[in-house]
């Protein structure tokens, strides 16, 4: 629906512009309906989490990741080792 | 842990699931149910997102537990519009574009619409308090302040 309020002659030529069109979205988000990221879950997915430092302006001497890793259902621990390509 | 057997209506429907002692009523709408139209934002009862009505009172489903559904009725984001047919909340919404991302839209359309059952002819100050619970960060608050308002007068004129 759009909303020729205010339309000037000029843009009266125009099929948009000096329009006010509602958003194509706006339905789709207004009724829930839009699927964002964590609204997916496919067969098989695995969940990843963010374990962040409780310190602020540490330095990271090493992470001793085995006690995660035992926990039931953990696939993978990745830390910044994982990418040595990535400076640290 | 046996799960816990919970009977409870939902948008209307007769509904039955089972959940852990531990699980939120958010996390059943979202992951058992299907019903992801309420968000999970924080976790914590700050930012609204994830705001339904149980019993017509609005709380954050995430701080209730699922077993705590028991025997109540739940208004979920899915449940206020008819079919294709948008609640005025949500056409007014949409019009003044009072929306970005959509991730706060179903907490901020479920808690004005309990407003508005409560107070149907709220001051401006009034919506600003009551939404104060739900958290936008991308369109800002006038505009859907501007939408609550403008709603609410267009009830009460139909309403004559």
């Amino acid at each position: 629906m759009s909303n020729p309020q205010g339309k000037s002659a000029e843009s009266a030529k125009y099929k948009w512009i000096g329009t006010r069109p509602d958003r194509p979205d706006g339905a789709d988000k207004v009724t829930g309906r839009a699927r964002f990221g964590a609204d997916f879950n496919l067969s098989g997915q695995l969940i990843g989490k963010v374990l962040r430092s409780p310190h602020p302006h540490a330095i990271i001497k090493s992470i001793d990741t085995r006690k995660a890793e035992a926990l039931p259902g953990v696939k993978a621990v990745v830390t910044a080792k994982d990418f040595p390509s990535r400076p640290t | 842990m046996a799960k816990i057997h919970v009977s409870t209506t939902i948008n209307g429907a007769p509904t039955e699931y089972l959940c852990d002692a531990n699980q939120t009523l958010l996390d059943v709408l979202r992951d058992n149910l299907g019903l992801t139209g309420s968000k999970e934002g924080c976790g914590s009862g700050d930012c609204g997102a994830c705001s339904v009505t149980i019993n017509g009172r609005l709380v954050c489903s995430c701080l209730v537990l699922a077993p705590e559904a028991e025997g109540v009725k739940i208004e979920t984001i899915e449940g206020m519009a008819e079919g294709d047919k948008l609640h005025p909340l949500q056409q007014k919404f949409v019009e003044m574009a009072a929306l970005q991302c959509g991730i706060c839209t179903p907490g901020f359309l479920v808690a004005s619409r309990a407003l508005l059952a409560k107070n149907p002819n709220p001051t401006e100050t009034e919506v600003r308090f009551w939404l104060a619970g739900n958290l936008c960060r991308c369109t800002g608050y006038d505009k859907i302040i501007t939408a609550v308002l403008d709603v609410a007068a267009e009830m009460r004129e139909s309403a004559k």
